[in-house]
């Protein structure tokens, strides 16, 4: 057996065991997004991360646990490195929210990326209306893809549009989906737009975002005119 | 003698003054609303008609069901829309209960305390905890009601312009009728209690008042409003029988009815439509007499709560086992249209113009706190007299002055109105 202090609390594990194993004995936890138990151990996303007590970051789920090693799982710089982590996975990640499966409540990245605070994560990702409800396919302006998630998306659930009032993503390839979409289901940028300057009009990037869709929206039509 | 009194009255929506002038037996009142202006007419115009309702109903936390209601008549009504009638009663159930939490706040978070010599709801939870322990429930119980049928609290997101937006389903409507049984249990004791209280005496300083019509039954919505003389006018028409005026004291209008000040609200609903409380004729017998009383909005409110819940269960269990058709077909034309409907405090009035592209080219929002704000004043005045007579100290002056407001009960954030000009 391998003694070991987790957050100053000593706990007994066996011998070739890793952090994560002492973590969960000891009754803590830290958030894994790639680890399978028995399948899979690479440490590619590297949200498992503790500090060691000589200030070493190391991956909790393929690190082995050796004589009186001292981890530290929820530190400020710990704290730190996953925000910088997730902004990480989010980029490149592909936004194609409205046709996941883990939509509606069971997206684990989303979850943490709101207890994080990092924004990146549309609306659509919480709402429950599948790729045939959703409301702009039935021509509805609808702010969910361009909005900010972590609101559990009260009014799409009831069948009323997204009206952006907990402000806007400002990603560019979000913004670029979003575009793709609002294209596909004819909806109007202008009235787009009028639906923005409701809760973000003194938000300094709202041109920008205005001019992200509409050159997506340029691109993308033959005629090279706007609905 | 000759003393001013400025009181700061709190246990209300917002910010408030109450200036009392005494000189030489001459009594004055001012009603000073303290609140800034919210700006939410010009915020409405140039808008999408669909988006009126969503900013109406962020004028106030406390009444937004209300607003978002009259604002979602209004445009309803200015672009010819035609509802089905089961979307009129179910918003007819959800304006019924917001009535009933409304009312349940305003008297054992703010009104009742004083009836018990109490300061505040702390201190009456020593005085009485039984009544404080009712109210918590009663207003929680409500709440979830409101959150079944409204999807939220506040700003209500099952319902836009045209209808509901989701069927309701048999499973729901019985959890609401469940959470309204409890209620209404609830609600006999403490109409019970609230009906022995003694209330200060005071006659009505000006008996005209104005109600939104009630075609069936009460509280029920129509486009018309009646006046204690029976005159009874489209609300297209408000403008040619209510003037309105800015006075330089206060940030908010101060309206009267053909020259007349004039009350809106509970009492004023109770005046009009009384009789037709089906089921609570012994307490509406009861109050008929003590009517004149602005202090007995209070009574009038708590027997409110207690009809508007069991209303709402009837209406609900009718609804229950039928198949519901809560949409209509939305169409932008130009067009020009009123929402009338009774808020919790009393008449409230949107007005706004769609132009053809479906843009709000005009909006303006009435409300009851600024209708009464004239009332108040006058009934200041007359209980200022009283007092004099009577030879009562200063407190008791500032104790009942601030009584007398809260039995009105004021929401500033709504009366607070920006005036453009042009």
């Amino acid at each position: 057996m391998v003694k070991v202090y987790v957050n100053d609390k000593p706990v007994e594990v066996g011998e070739g065991a890793h952090l994560l194993d002492a973590i969960i004995k000891a009754g803590y936890s830290v958030p894994t997004l790639c680890f399978f138990k028995e399948i899979y151990r690479e440490a590619s996303c590297r949200m498992c991360i503790v500090e060691l007590a000589n200030g070493r970051l190391v991956p909790a789920c393929a690190y082995p646990v050796s004589e009186g090693l001292k981890i530290y799982t929820d530190t400020e710089r710990v704290r730190r490195n996953r925000r910088v982590i997730l902004e990480l996975i989010l980029a490149a990640h592909r936004m194609k929210c409205q046709s996941c499966p883990r939509k509606g409540g069971y997206c684990l990245l989303l979850d943490l990326a709101k207890e994080y605070g990092v924004e990146g994560i549309p609306v659509c990702a919480e709402c429950p209306l599948h790729e045939s409800e959703c409301l702009l396919t039935k021509g509805i302006p609808c702010l969910g893809p361009i909005t900010m998630a972590g609101c559990n998306s009260p009014c799409t659930r009831e069948g009323t549009p997204c009206i952006g009032c907990r402000g806007p993503i400002t990603r560019k390839d979000v913004l670029e989906e979003a575009a793709k979409l609002y294209l596909k289901y004819n909806i109007d940028l202008d009235e787009l737009y009028s639906k923005m300057k409701l809760f973000w009009n003194n938000h300094p990037k709202l041109d920008y975002i205005y001019n992200v869709i509409k050159e997506v929206i340029k691109k993308n039509t033959k005629e090279g005119s706007l609905r | 003698m000759s003393l001013e009194i400025t009181e700061r009255i709190d246990k209300v929506f917002g910010h408030l003054e109450l200036k009392i002038s005494i000189r030489e037996n001459e009594v004055d009142s001012k009603f000073v609303v303290t609140q800034d202006a919210r700006l939410i007419e010009a915020v409405i115009e140039g808008r999408k008609y669909d988006e009126a309702p969503l900013i109406a109903s962020r004028i106030c936390g406390a009444c937004s069901i209300a607003h978002f209601l009259a604002s979602v008549t209004a445009v309803e009504n200015a672009l010819g829309v035609e509802l089905p009638e089961d979307a009129i009663i179910l918003k007819e159930v959800m304006n019924k209960v917001q009535i009933a939490q409304n009312n349940a706040v305003h008297l054992f978070f703010l009104a009742l305390p004083d009836y018990y010599n109490a300061k505040s709801l702390g201190e009456l939870l020593d005085v009485n905890p039984d009544l404080v322990r009712q109210g918590f429930q009663l207003n929680s119980l409500c709440l979830k009601a409101v959150d079944l049928l409204a999807g939220r609290i506040v700003n209500p997101n099952t319902y836009r312009v045209g209808g509901f937006t989701k069927k309701f389903l048999k499973e729901k409507i019985e959890h609401i009728i469940e959470v309204l049984k409890k209620a209404e249990k609830l609600a006999k004791d403490i109409v019970e209690q609230v009906m022995e209280l003694n209330l200060p005496e005071l006659s009505d300083p000006s008996p005209t008042y104005l109600v939104a019509e009630s075609p069936m039954g009460y509280l029920s919505l129509g486009d018309h409003i009646v006046g204690s003389d029976g005159v009874r006018f489209h609300g297209l028409e408000y403008s040619k029988y209510i003037e309105e005026k800015a006075v330089s004291y206060s940030n908010s209008k101060a309206y009267t009815y053909k020259g007349k000040v004039f009350h809106v609200g509970s009492r004023a609903r109770m005046l009009a439509y009384g009789e037709r409380l089906i089921g609570l004729d012994e307490y509406v017998s009861k109050l008929s007499r003590l009517l004149n009383n602005p202090f007995n909005n209070l009574k009038v409110k708590a027997i409110e709560i207690l009809y508007t819940i069991m209303d709402s269960r009837e209406k609900l269990e009718e609804l229950k086992d039928r198949e519901l058709k809560l949409r209509a077909e939305v169409k932008t034309r130009e067009g020009e249209g009123v929402g009338i409907i009774e808020a919790p405090r009393g008449l409230l009035i949107h007005h706004y113009k769609v132009d053809s592209s479906g843009r709000v080219t005009y909006a303006n929002v009435i409300t009851p706190t600024a209708m009464n704000a004239l009332h108040i004043e006058e009934s200041a005045k007359v209980l200022g007299r009283k007092l004099l007579e009577e030879n009562k100290g200063i407190d008791e002056v500032r104790k009942q002055a601030s009584m007398l407001i809260r039995a009105y009960d004021p929401c500033l954030p709504c009366a607070v109105h920006v005036i453009v000009t042009r």
